[in-house]
C-alpha cells in the first residue's frame, strides 16, 4: 500500500504559475471573482450518492449476536432480571425484563469487571434482606416484600447498597429507553425520521410576549 | 541512457483538508494555483454513515460486530500526554474534511467586541484585524456554504444579509426565549450552517437530527463535499491520502521548501517539494508540526523565534444545566429533531447596561437537546422505581430543556502544547504534551454563567435537574482549540501577520484556529473559513505579484 493520489495530473508546477498558468490564472481569477460575488459553488459538484431513508437501511443480519449472560448465572441472573422488572415494570408497554435489559446489565458488568464486587454485594444483600422477611431468597419473596426491600435501598436506608441500587436503576433506565419498546412505544420518540419540513412550536402561548423584537427569533 | 526526472515542486502544499485546508485548496485552485493537499486519513463515504440508524438498531448492529465510520482518531494510534490532575480531552479527525464531517454547525460571526477585547481590558495582544476587514469574507462564506438564522444584529453578534430561513424554534426553546425576555436577556434565532433550503447544488436538511453521525446527503457544510470536491473540478488539485505530516522542511535561508510525511498505515516516508506551505491541520496538529519543524535556522520550531508557538492555548469553558418546562409536562410528544441541535442562541450581553463584572470578556449560550430526545439519561435522577417512575419519566419526556453556556478563556503563556522529545509516535516523530488549566477569571465567569441559567429557569418556573454549581467540562470538550500560533502586528508577540503568514518565514501560512489571537465565547469554524478565504486571497495575490 502506498500513497493514493486523487485529482489532476497537472504540469510540473515549477513552471506553471508564472508561465503555463498565467493565462489559467487570469481565467481562474475571473471565474473565482464571479463565483465569490455571486456566492455560487460549481453546480452539480455533489457526488451522486443516494439518500438512504431509514426504512431502506437494513441491518446485516447474517451474523447472529450472542446474547447469553457471561457474568451472572442461574438465580443470580434471575434476581437481576427481577430487580430490573421492578424498576421498569410491564404496564401497557413491555417492562425491562421483556426487552432484554438483564442481559445488557450482564454485558455492562462484563465490560467493567470493577463493578462486579458491587453487584455481588448487592445480590447478597437482597437475599439476606429477603431472609429477614422470612423467605429463602429475594426471588422467592412475594412482590410486596421485594418492593419493600428495594424501597429501603432506593431511599438510602441500606448503606452502601444504595450505590448498587442506583447503578442497576441507571443501567435499567439507560437500556430500557434505548429499545424500540421503551423509546418509541413507551415515550413516543418519533425522531431520526426523514421529513420534508419542520413545523416547530405552534403554540402562541409559549412565545415571547413582544413579537417582532430582535430577540423574538424568526428573522428578528 | 535514462533521464532522471526532477521531483515536482508544487506551487502550494496544504496540510489538512478541514475547514481551513479545504478553503485554502478551493480558493487557491480556482485562482489558478496548483495545490497538493495532504490528508492524514481518507475520504469518509457518506453512503456508509449511520445517519438513519435508530438507537435500538444501533445497539443491534454493535451486537453483530458491525461498526459505524470511525471519525475520531484514537489515542492508541496517536497518544499525547497531560500533567497529572490536568486532563485535556482532545478530539481529532484525520480524514477528508476533518472535524467538519461531524461538527456542531454553529456559525457565529466575531464582532469588534471580540477583536478589540484585548485593547479594552489589556489582557493579551490586540487582533491585527477588525470586523470591517473580515465582514466581506463572512458574507462570502455565508453565501457559499449556506447558513440559516435570523437577520438580527447585535454589537456582540453581527447579523448577516445572507441567511437562509431559520428553522422554527421548538416549544421548549420558545419558552426559554419567553422567560429570558422577561429578564431582558435576548435569545435569538441560532446561526447554523445547515441548509433549510437547497443551496448551491446541495440538498436541504431533512430534519432527522442525526448530524453528529455525519449527514448522509451533505445538507450541512463539510469541507470534503463543499470545498475539496469542487477544487478537484478546477483540474489543479491533487490530494494525497494517509499522509501524516511530520515536519516542514527548509532551505539554507530558513524558507520552507517542502514537507516530510509518513504513510499512516505503511509508515513509508515521503518528502515533497513546495514553494509555499499552508498549515491547516487544526490547532493542535498544526502546532505539533510547527514545533517539530526544527532546523538550524529555526531551532525552536519553524517561525518560532518569538516563542509564542504552542503557547496561549485557549478552549472555552462550558457546562450544562437541564430542566423541565411545566407547560410541556405530560404533553404531546413531537418530533423535536429539527436541524439537530439548537434553533436558538443567546448572544453575549454581560457588557451592557453597566452590569458589574468581576472578570474579563464574556459568554454566550447554546441550547442543544431541547424536547423529545433519543436518550433519557436525565431519568436516572428521578426518584423511586416501578410504575410511578415509569409514569414520571413519560411525564417529563417532552418537557426537557438544556442550557449550555460557553465562556471565553483568556490566553495564558503557560497554557501550551510542548513537544516531548523523549516520546515518539509510530513514525519516530516526537509526541506532544498539553499543559492547560483554567484560571480565576474563568471561575468567576462560570459563576455568573450559572446565575444567568438560574435566572432564566427560575423565571420559567422550570423544574431543574440537580447540578453542581461551579463544575465545568473537562478542557477540550468544546472542541474549540485556539491561539497556539496567534496573529498580531508585533512579531515579538505573535507568529503570524493578519493574513496568517508567518512573520519569520514568509512562505509559510497557518490558517486554522491556532491563528486566533483570542478565543471569544463563539464557535470558531465560520471565522476559520473567513480568515482562510481572506488569507488565501492574499496568498494568491502575492504569488501573482511575484512577492512569494
Amino acid at each position: 500500500m502506498s500513497f493514493n493520489v486523487y485529482g489532476s495530473s497537472f504540469p510540473n508546477p515549477i513552471y506553471s504559475f508564472e508561465m503555463a498558468t498565467r493565462r489559467d490564472t487570469l481565467i481562474g481569477l475571473a471565474a473565482g471573482s464571479a463565483s465569490a460575488v455571486l456566492g455560487r459553488a460549481t453546480p452539480q459538484h455533489q457526488p451522486a450518492e443516494p439518500h438512504v431513508h431509514d426504512d431502506a437501511i437494513k441491518t446485516d443480519k447474517s451474523t447472529e449476536p450472542r446474547r447469553t449472560p457471561q457474568v451472572f448465572h442461574g438465580r443470580d441472573y434471575e434476581t437481576i432480571a427481577a430487580v430490573c422488572e421492578l424498576i421498569i415494570p410491564r404496564t401497557d408497554t413491555p417492562g425491562a425484563a421483556d426487552v432484554g435489559v438483564p442481559w445488557r446489565i450482564d454485558q455492562a458488568v462484563q465490560r467493567k469487571p470493577e463493578w462486579k464486587p458491587l453487584y455481588e454485594a448487592g445480590l447478597r444483600y437482597l437475599n439476606s434482606a429477603a431472609k429477614e422477611h422470612g423467605t429463602a431468597d429475594f426471588l422467592s419473596a412475594p412482590k410486596q416484600t421485594q418492593v419493600a426491600i428495594l424501597t429501603v435501598m432506593s431511599d438510602g436506608g441500606a448503606g452502601e447498597q444504595h450505590d448498587f441500587f442506583q447503578s442497576i436503576k441507571g443501567l435499567t433506565i439507560e437500556w430500557y429507553y434505548n429499545t424500540e419498546e421503551g423509546l418509541a412505544h413507551e415515550l413516543g420518540f418519533k425522531g431520526n425520521t426523514y421529513r420534508t419540513d419542520f413545523i416547530g412550536c405552534t403554540h402562541p402561548e409559549h412565545w415571547p410576549e413582544v413579537k417582532g423584537e430582535a430577540h423574538a427569533g424568526q428573522n428578528g | 541512457m535514462q533521464v532522471k526526472t526532477a521531483d515536482p515542486v508544487y506551487d502550494v502544499v496544504v496540510i489538512g483538508s478541514g475547514a481551513a485546508g479545504g478553503m485554502a485548496a478551493w480558493n487557491l485552485t480556482r485562482q489558478g494555483v496548483n495545490v497538493l493537499l495532504l490528508d492524514a486519513g481518507e475520504k469518509f463515504s457518506r453512503s456508509k454513515f449511520w445517519t438513519h440508524v435508530k438507537p435500538w438498531q444501533w445497539t443491534d448492529r454493535l451486537d453483530r460486530n458491525q461498526h459505524p465510520p470511525q471519525f475520531f482518531l484514537s489515542t492508541d494510534e496517536q497518544p499525547f500526554e497531560t500533567p497529572p490532575g490536568h486532563p485535556f480531552h482532545l478530539y481529532r479527525v484525520w480524514g477528508r474534511g476533518g472535524k467538519t464531517n461531524v461538527w456542531g454547525r454553529v456559525a457565529l460571526r466575531y464582532s469588534d467586541l471580540d477583536f478589540e477585547g484585548p485593547l479594552h481590558d489589556g489582557w493579551g495582544i490586540p487582533w491585527p484585524i477588525r470586523y470591517r476587514d473580515i465582514e466581506p469574507y463572512y458574507d462570502k462564506v455565508d453565501q457559499f456554504i449556506g447558513v440559516c438564522g435570523g437577520t438580527d444584529n447585535q454589537d456582540s453578534l453581527p447579523g448577516s444579509k445572507y441567511m437562509l430561513p431559520p428553522p422554527a424554534p421548538r416549544c421548549g426553546e420558545r419558552l426559554l426565549q419567553k422567560a429570558a425576555q422577561k429578564r431582558n436577556i435576548s435569545i435569538v434565532s441560532g446561526r447554523r450552517a445547515v441548509l433549510t433550503k437547497p443551496h448551491n447544488g446541495h440538498p436541504k436538511c431533512h430534519f432527522c437530527g442525526a448530524c453528529g453521525r455525519g449527514c448522509d446527503v451533505g445538507a450541512f457544510f463539510n469541507a470534503s463535499d463543499y470545498l475539496v470536491e469542487p477544487a478537484f473540478q478546477t483540474g489543479r488539485l491533487q490530494v494525497m491520502d494517509n499522509a501524516v505530516v511530520a515536519r516542514i522542511l527548509v532551505d539554507d535561508n530558513g524558507l520552507a521548501n517542502g514537507v516530510q510525511f509518513f504513510h499512516r498505515k505503511t509508515r513509508e516516508e515521503r518528502r515533497v517539494k513546495a514553494r509555499i506551505v499552508v498549515v491547516a491541520a487544526s490547532c493542535v496538529d498544526s502546532t505539533r508540526i510547527l514545533l517539530n519543524s526544527k532546523s538550524q535556522a529555526h531551532p525552536n520550531g519553524i517561525g518560532n523565534g518569538s516563542d509564542v508557538i504552542g503557547r496561549y492555548l485557549c478552549e472555552q469553558i462550558r457546562f450544562h444545566v437541564y430542566a423541565f418546562m411545566p407547560e410541556l409536562m405530560n404533553g404531546p410528544v413531537y418530533d423535536d429533531s429539527g436541524i439537530g441541535g439548537e434553533h436558538i442562541y443567546m448572544p453575549r450581553f454581560n457588557h451592557r447596561d453597566g452590569r458589574p463584572r468581576k472578570y474579563l470578556r464574556g459568554y454566550g449560550m447554546q441550547f442543544w437537546g431541547c424536547g423529545a430526545q433519543d436518550a433519557v439519561a436525565w431519568a436516572k435522577t428521578l426518584p423511586g422505581f416501578g410504575e410511578e417512575l415509569k409514569k414520571n419519566i413519560r411525564r417529563h419526556y417532552p418537557a426537557l430543556v438544556a442550557l449550555h453556556p460557553y465562556g471565553e478563556t483568556l490566553g495564558r503563556k503557560e497554557n501550551r502544547i510542548v513537544i516531548d522529545e523523549s516520546r515518539t509516535d509510530a513514525y519516530g516523530v516526537p509526541l506532544f504534551r498539553i499543559e492547560y488549566q483554567i484560571g480565576e477569571n474563568e471561575h468567576l465567569m462560570a459563576d455568573e454563567m450559572y446565575t444567568t441559567c438560574e435566572e432564566i429557569l427560575k423565571t420559567a418556573k422550570a423544574e431543574v435537574l440537580p447540578y453542581q454549581r461551579g463544575w465545568v467540562d473537562t478542557p477540550g470538550e468544546a472542541i474549540h482549540e485556539h491561539g497556539t500560533c496567534r496573529m498580531g502586528d508585533d512579531p515579538k508577540e505573535s507568529a503570524l501577520n493578519q493574513f496568517c503568514q508567518m512573520h519569520e518565514v514568509k512562505n509559510v501560512f497557518v490558517m486554522d484556529g491556532s491563528a486566533f489571537t483570542t478565543a471569544s465565547e463563539k464557535n470558531p469554524t465560520l471565522t476559520i473559513l473567513a480568515l482562510a478565504w481572506r488569507s488565501s486571497d492574499y496568498l494568491a495575490g502575492e504569488m501573482k505579484r511575484g512577492n512569494i
